[in-house]
């Protein structure tokens, strides 16, 4: 009884000590566990359940939270990597003069769960207040002003706390496993275990190479690869993004083991080192390169993951709200044929149509011919529709998001939901043209691509074509549709009347279908509007179309999914990067202990103490934010290529994303800066090992 | 002239109770070109002294002056120049920087006094060969044996040409054969550049190497020894100086047990 008083309050006092350097890792820890605990309390909201019928919402808030629970065990598993290694010449000496080392365990254990119990608390807490915020910012995102009072859940604190309780005995049992294993000798002389790597010269010199080629190589596979499409494990090209993804993860990991030390290495030889007095600079930022090129592999792809996340987020914020309200206000377009009916019904639930525009649709086979048209289309002859220019301007008077369009005599503009998803740029498309089956009309070229579609794509079959009026009334087609947009007034978006017409829309009976015989020759392949049901042959392709549809239901649901996977996104990556520094700053100070000794030695040598704490500012900086800016550079790289394929990527969102990234490890190196220099001063001269 | 005067200097460590005095109000001087020897029993202050006598550490009270200039009341930026230009160290435990090689161990304090690249390629060849660190060069501190980090070591304090050069212990992991080396070329130095040199050791052999030994005890002054005569006269005295304090080599190895 006595010995576990004593370990416990030898633990406390450990604690204490330690407390100042360890504060904002357990603020990650107790952000952790806060989020946590709001995302278990919406599983019992009574708004959110209500909502989540139609919705993935659950199941994206329980990945998060899975995702939060590993990489919290990450975490801490990481930061008490860094706490045993900080405290590895103490633990030598009581090994040495005879403490049981499961003793040593136990106290270790006590000590640092002293601080993750505290930091569990105050996450609950904080997950008690924040909790209502929470599910309002959640609901917000989702598009829905509704008040939600939910916000006290004993088995949301029950079991958040057991999942903590569950991660911190892990934790507990890897570190006495690592204290086990430690041994004496390495402990009490440091300087034996950092011996330099004994490759051959060659050897090092390949490896020192291999780094940036490995990262140049993937950034140019990156390029080469076409990105976006659907992704399947047994895909190509998803074999191909995990092995470019292993090497420039590999590539990575040599930069900062083998790159930058012999970097450093070769600048310290040169005249410029020894003329600015950067030889000991150099020297120690390399080594601590290679000391710790697995952290700083780590914090690399952890910045790049969190700024190819915001990325994400940003791109489907930008892009889908975009979709979503490029539509608008055209809440309902209708062909003439169903015309009648569906406005009846509408009128009859008490709702009010205004009617906006109405266009007509012709349809006509067609090819492309041009360098690069089987990507553009698919197949190399096919059906399009055709709209007049006057009709697309009327169109566009209401639907803001229409571009502009100016078009010539023999000029088209190419609208297809496809376009996104080719990789080649504009002025290899506009090479292309349209030629008509119908004799004795001329080729039109492509003047524009586009993507968004008048009236909405759904009542299209697939590509649309733009065309100067006077050759729109010259092609020939029986029957031409009439299409009419409406907005909708006096009636929800997303009413339960609203959601049966939209479900109705895409019944099978009203859909409109279409059989494509597709024909090497072009005059003698023949279209036919209607719902035969020929034999499925390979010469036979076969489209529909929604003969109406109404905006509403969609565009809410979307916007709650799409809601909360930029919420949970952001979450996510923001989380992500906040601890991740917190346990990168702990590595960085766990560091001092071991510095401590050259530092003093500079003092003694003559190096002023201000010009000491410069240098491992300096230090501190290139350790901290080399491996921040190269993640960034990455994580920019790849949206900017993926953003390539886009009409547009969201960069200033992107930009402003990844600037609060940095600004958090900013923040992180000055916090560990300030703790660094504050535990270098206490170093006094005449602290040195007494004999 | 005069190269160092210690006046009335105490240096206390903790507080109140357990409160150290490790140097009880101690003085002494040393002339230009002196080779002293510092002794007396192990806890005695010997590497106290030398930490203050050096600005690497402030006295409690009393002043220091070192080289005509009074140590005791310049900024801290002053005394990191003063030590740069003026003084060299060998320290007891070595400090050598286990990130740089033996080689850049030994430039960098050269690059911190701007001194031209082809001076620093003279004063290197002319240690390596002194010192015959010729082959260490290119190696790195943890892969020295301790007399080959002592003579690093040594190096490195003597390639500043320093004025007054503190060492403690210098040849306390050395065999005898590159003991007897550094502390016939210390001599050397002492001799013909004039170098003052004041050495803590607790070895009468070493200390024979010296002009004059001050003996200190519990941080207080005990007595001096000038040598007069022969060297081996001298170690003579030295040995019953040493029993008369009542810490000679048997005690100073009790006392670190
Ligand atoms: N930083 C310190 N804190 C507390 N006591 C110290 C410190 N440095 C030295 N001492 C004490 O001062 C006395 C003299 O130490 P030191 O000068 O190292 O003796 P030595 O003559 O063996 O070199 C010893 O009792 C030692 O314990
Ligand atoms: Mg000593």
């Amino acid at each position: 009884m006595g010995v576990i008083l004593v370990i416990s309050k030898i633990a406390f006092k450990n604690f204490r000590q330690h407390l100042a350097g360890r504060v904002l890792y357990l603020v990650a820890i107790a952000l952790l566990v806060m989020i946590s605990y709001d995302c278990l309390t919406t599983f019992e909201n009574p708004i959110i359940l209500k909502m989540s019928r139609l919705n993935p919402i659950l199941g994206t808030l329980l990945i998060l939270l899975v995702a939060l629970l590993v990489f919290s065990l990450l975490i801490i598993f990481y930061a008490n990597r860094f706490f045993v290694h900080q405290r590895h010449s103490e633990f030598g000496l009581l090994i040495v003069s005879g403490l049981p080392r499961g003793r040593i365990a136990w106290l270790f254990f006590l000590e640092t769960l002293l601080g993750e119990v505290l930091a569990l608390l105050m996450g609950l807490v904080l997950g008690l207040l924040t909790n209502k915020l929470f599910a309002m910012l959640l609901l917000r995102f989702m598009g829905i002003s509704q008040e939600t009072n939910h916000w006290w859940s004993l088995i949301g604190l029950r079991d958040v706390s057991v999942a903590y309780l569950v991660i911190f005995a892990i934790v507990g049992v890897l570190d006495a496993i690592r204290i086990f294993q430690l041994r004496p000798v390495r402990l009490l002389n440091p300087e034996q275990s950092a011996s330099q790597p004994l490759t051959a010269p060659w050897l090092a010199r390949f490896l020192a190479w291999l780094g940036p080629v490995l990262v140049a190589g993937s950034y140019l596979a990156i390029f080469k690869l076409n990105w976006l499409k659907p992704f399947r494990l047994a895909d190509r090209a998803s074999l191909n993004t995990l092995l470019i993804f292993m090497a420039l993860l590999l590539g990575v990991w040599f930069v900062f083991r083998d790159t930058l030390p012999q970097l450093c290495a070769r600048l310290r030889q040169s005249k410029w080192a020894y003329r600015h007095q950067r030889i000991l600079d150099l020297a120690m930022t390399g080594s601590e390169f290679r000391r710790h090129h697995q952290s700083l592999t780590l914090t690399t792809v952890f910045v790049t993951a969190s700024v190819v996340l915001l990325g994400i987020a940003a791109v489907s914020y930008a892009d889908n709200y975009r979709d979503l309200d490029e539509e608008a206000p055209v809440d309902l377009a209708v062909d003439q044929a169903y015309h009648d009916q569906v406005a009846q019904e509408i009128r009859d639930q008490g709702g009010q149509l205004e009617r906006l525009t109405s266009i007509q649709v012709k349809a006509v086979p067609a090819q492309m011919i041009g360098p690069h048209s089987r990507e553009i289309m698919g197949q190399r002859n096919m059906p399009v529709e055709v709209i007049s220019l006057a009709a697309y301007r009327r169109v566009q008077r209401h639907q803001r998001g229409l571009p502009p369009l100016q078009l010539q005599d023999r000029q088209a503009l190419y609208i297809s939901y496809n376009f996104q998803y080719q990789k080649l740029p504009a002025q290899v498309l506009r090479q292309n043209k349209i030629r008509f089956a119908q004799p004795g009309l001329p080729q039109l070229t492509i003047s524009d691509y586009s993507r968004q579609y008048p009236l909405g794509n759904s009542l299209f079959y697939a590509d649309l074509l733009v065309v100067p009026d006077a050759f729109f009334d010259q092609l020939q087609t029986a029957p031409a549709r009439q299409l009419t947009g409406y907005r909708i007034k006096k009636m929800a978006p997303d009413s339960a009347f609203l959601r049966k017409i939209d479900q109705a829309s895409f019944a099978s009976k009203n859909l409109r279908k279409m059989v494509y015989h597709v024909d090497s020759s072009l005059r003698r392949s023949w279209l036919k509007l209607s719902a035969t049901r020929q034999k499925k042959s390979a010469n036979l392709i076969s489209y529909s179309s929604n003969s109406y549809s109404v905006r509403g239901p969609f565009q809410v649901m979307l916007r709650r999914f799409l809601g909360v996977v930029i919420f949970v996104i952001v979450l996510l990556a923001l989380l992500m990067t906040f601890a991740w520094a917190s346990v990168f700053s702990l590595r960085q100070l766990s560091q001092v202990e071991q510095n401590r000794f050259d530092y003093l030695t500079m003092k003694k040598l003559g190096v002023a103490e201000d010009e000491l704490l410069r240098y491992s500012d300096r230090q501190n900086r290139r350790v901290f934010l080399t491996p921040v800016l190269f993640g960034i550079a990455n994580g920019l790289f790849i949206m900017h290529f993926v953003g390539w394929h886009l009409d547009h990527l969201p960069l200033k969102l992107l930009y402003l994303l990844t600037l609060v990234v940095f600004l958090v490890y900013w923040f992180f190196y000055l916090f560990t800066a300030y703790n660094y220099r504050r535990l270098l001063r206490t170093t006094q001269i005449s602290t040195q090992r007494l004999i | 002239m005069r190269m160092a005067e210690v006046k009335q200097v105490s240096k206390n460590f903790g507080a109140r109770q357990n409160l150290v005095r490790a140097l009880n109000n101690i003085s002494f001087k040393i002339e230009r070109g002196e080779f002293v020897g510092v002794m007396g029993p192990s806890g005695a202050g010997k590497t106290t002294l030398l930490n203050v006598m050096s600005t690497i550490d402030q006295p409690t009270m009393g002043r220091i002056y070192l080289a005509g200039q009074e140590i005791t009341t310049l900024p801290e930026r002053d005394l990191a120049e003063f030590r740069r230009n003026n003084i060299g160290f060998i320290f007891q435990d070595f400090n050598l920087l286990p990130a740089l090689s033996v080689r850049e161990n030994l430039v960098m304090i050269l690059s911190m006094l701007r001194l031209p690249a082809d001076q620093v390629e003279q004063r290197l060849a002319y240690f390596s060969e002194r010192l015959n660190l010729a082959e260490l060069m290119s190696r790195y501190p943890n892969e020295l044996s301790m007399g080959q980090k002592q003579r690093v070591a040594a190096a490195r304090a003597l390639m500043t040409r320093p004025q007054i050069v503190f060492a403690d212990e210098p040849t306390g992991s050395l065999d005898s054969k590159s003991a007897t080396e550094l502390l016939q070329y210390l001599a050397t130095i002492n001799l013909e550049d004039e170098t003052t040199i004041m050495m803590v050791t607790h070895d009468a052999f070493t200390a024979s190497y010296c002009n004059r030994i001050i003996f200190i005890k519990d941080g207080a002054l005990y007595a001096e020894v000038v040598r007069s005569g022969s060297r081996r006269q001298f170690f003579h005295q030295i040995i019953d100086m040493q029993a008369a304090i009542g810490g000679g080599n048997l005690s100073d190895f009790k006392n670190r047990l």
